[in-house]
């Protein structure tokens, strides 16, 4: 039996300099490609702008966090979360059964070549996959063409494309394998004495699977759930393909206010949104421990 | 007998591409302590499992106090295992792994935390009971997998190799806590181990188990002293094995011969084996003669010798190629033979058992 560290070993010796020096050139690409980026935009969304010279000047103002509920912006906030967190929901719900095939019941071949298979259709674009669904859901599409000839519907389905469920379709099938990925690490984390335990204390298959099995991959499932989250939330092109007239997103959003130039008003847009979700990436790995699930990948 | 066995093995037999278990009748008696006793591969752990219902025999039934429940699940059969890998579950602490089966069927959190809290004292963890599983030591966590079974009353517990993977002093103190538990609780036990020291030790009445057969059944002492068979002598501890040239049948003692020399031995238990006999002798009870003594057997040329700590190990050759490995004292007293040197060796008094020789490790 692996003994598992005790906590204080795991709560880490602390970086050494030779520790230090090690770590420096992941550190100096964090720094440099993460951190001054980030801070930059953030302190440039400080500074003001003026819509007549279009000039932005290194003076500090709320100016922009002050407008970012103008002009409706509020409702593209919300709509995006919105759709965002549905997105992740469908996903999830799709990914824990797949992710119990592939961590639970199968053997190492099986679980990788399965795992390979999820990932195949990130070989085309994204901007394929998305135009693809038109082609799917289209009034001349697949599916309107099998309703139609097998005399389901006289006339074609209309709110199939061009509507918040087009788009939720091409999230859902862009964004599944990255809920997957976490919940298949959670789902092989479960070690098959302690289920073949319950069994032995008595559980039957329902109670093993709301007292054992749920539990230990609640973490894999709030991953996968944030993970898409996260990209939906950054997303533009499956609103400009599938979207109906007028479907907005943040993306597109912040996409408008460089058109004019806004850089202070676009930078305030992002900060909000990396703060957000940074503060629940923080809260739910705080609460759930999620950094675990990555441990076995050595990571 | 006068009330049913707590479990019953019927001819189990189970079989994959070949047959690992192969017609197995056993009874564990209520109160008792059974070891099954066999190299691994032997099928014991295959045994376990189909009595905790984990596995389905190919053949056979197994009876719990006279009922038949071959085809229940584990869930639903009254017995635990504890498991070699223990299976403590890691997202709850020490008193909820213990209340876990009683939770499990439905029993209120008054008595729930009172068999709980008691059955935490019998295993000296109070004051553990909020800790969580990875903040305790190995000893504690065997101790915690034994309390979360035993809590459940269970007719039979079963062990497997309880006392494998542990550091020897954490095994000495575990053999101590499972004998104490069997004693307190009267406890049904059914072990199974490949380690000869843990049955002896342990238990009431042993089973040897070879290729997924019974070799022998009997006491600790019946065991040790009389093994069945070659494969049992060396399994327990006769090391020093050697094939007779003849064996003759005398009135009080049998007579081998052994590279020219003759050997008085323990009249055989069992006459007319189909693989002849082998002479069996524990390797500790074999010393180096003196020059002038009158030796058993000999002459012997040493081949290497090794420091064991309390012993050291002597091995030899006889004239006719036989290979003899025994332990001599490592006092600073006795002299340790130089490699390649030539001696012969005493047993006397006691004498050499002549077992039916068991056929080649299969």
């Amino acid at each position: 039996m692996p003994r598992e560290p005790g906590p204080d070993e795991s709560a880490g010796a602390g970086l050494r300099p030779a520790g230090f020096l090690l770590a420096l050139p992941s550190l100096a690409v964090f720094v440099g490609v993460g951190f001054i980026p980030l801070a930059l935009i953030a302190t440039w969304s400080f500074w003001s702008f003026d819509p007549d010279t279009y000039w932005i000047k290194p003076a500090w103002s709320f100016a922009s966090y002050a407008a970012l509920l103008d002009n409706g912006r509020a409702t593209v906030f919300l709509r995006t979360a919105g759709l965002a967190a549905l997105t992740a929901t469908a996903s999830t719900l799709l990914a824990v059964p797949a992710a119990a095939v592939v961590g639970l019941l199968s053997g190492p071949r099986r679980a990788a070549l399965l795992l390979a298979l999820f990932t195949i259709p990130f070989f085309t674009s994204g901007l394929v996959r998305a135009f693809a669904w038109r082609l799917v859901l289209g009034r001349q599409g697949v599916i309107n063409n099998a309703l139609m000839s097998l005399g389901i519907v006289e006339t074609p389905v209309e709110w199939l494309l061009f509507s918040d469920f087009a788009v939720l379709m091409g999230m859902v099938a862009a964004y599944l394998p990255f809920a997957i990925v976490p919940i298949v690490l959670a789902f092989a984390r479960i070690e098959h004495s302690v289920i073949r335990a319950s069994q032995d204390l008595g559980a039957g298959f329902w109670t093993v699977l709301a007292t054992i099995v749920l539990p230990l991959v609640l973490p894999g499932i709030v991953a996968g759930f944030l993970f898409v989250f996260v990209a939906a939330v950054g997303t533009s092109m499956e609103v400009q393909l599938l979207g109906g007239a007028g479907a907005s997103s943040i993306s597109i959003m912040i996409d408008d206010v460089l058109r004019v130039v806004n850089f202070p008003l676009a930078f305030a847009i992002a900060t909000v949104v990396v703060t957000v979700l940074t503060v629940l990436i923080i809260i739910a790995n705080r609460a759930l421990r999620l950094s675990r699930l990555f441990e076995s990948l050595g990571i | 007998m006068s009330s049913p066995a707590a479990i019953a093995l019927d001819h189990v037999t189970k079989v994959y591409d070949k047959p690992v278990v192969s017609d197995i009748s056993l009874e564990v008696p209520e109160g008792s302590f059974v070891t099954v006793l066999g190299p691994s591969g032997s099928g014991k752990s295959t045994i376990l499992q189909i009595i905790g219902g984990f596995l389905q025999p190919t053949a056979g039934r197994i009876l719990f106090a006279g009922t038949d429940m071959t085809a229940l699940p584990p869930n639903k059969r009254p017995c635990n295992t504890i498991f070699q890998d223990l299976g403590l579950f890691p997202h709850m602490t020490v008193a909820e792994n213990v209340a876990y089966g009683l939770k499990v069927r439905g029993v209120d959190p008054a008595t729930r935390r009172k068999c709980t809290a008691e059955m935490l004292a019998i295993v000296a963890l109070e004051g553990y009971e909020r800790r969580p599983i990875h903040q305790l030591s190995g000893g504690q966590r065997q101790r915690v997998a034994l309390a979360r079974a035993l809590v459940l009353d269970p007719a039979v517990l079963l062990l497997d190799e309880p006392l494998t993977g542990l550091d020897e002093r954490l095994r000495q103190q575990l053999r101590g806590e499972i004998s104490r538990l069997h004693r307190r609780l009267g406890a049904t036990i059914l072990a199974v181990t490949h380690n000869q020291d843990e049955a002896l030790s342990l238990s009431d009445r042993i089973i040897v188990l070879r290729a997924g057969r019974i070799e022998q059944i009997g006491t600790p002492r019946e065991i040790f002293e009389r093994p069945a068979n070659a494969f049992v002598a060396r399994f327990v501890g006769f090391d020093a094995i050697l094939k007779p040239e003849c064996v003759d049948s005398g009135i009080a003692d049998w007579h081998a011969r052994v590279a020219g020399r003759d050997i008085r031995c323990e009249p055989p238990v069992s006459r007319d084996p189909a693989n002849g006999y082998v002479l069996v002798l524990r390797p500790e009870r074999i010393r180096i003669a003196h020059p002038k003594e009158r030796s058993d057997l000999g002459p012997l040329t040493v081949i290497s010798t090794a420091y064991k700590g309390r012993d050291v190990e002597v091995e030899s050759r006889l004239v006719d190629g036989q290979a003899l490995k025994f332990l001599i004292s490592a006092d600073s007293g006795v002299a340790v033979p130089a490699s390649g040197s030539s001696i012969e060796i005493v047993w006397e008094p006691i004498k050499p058992l002549l077992l039916p020789d068991a056929l080649v490790e299969p």
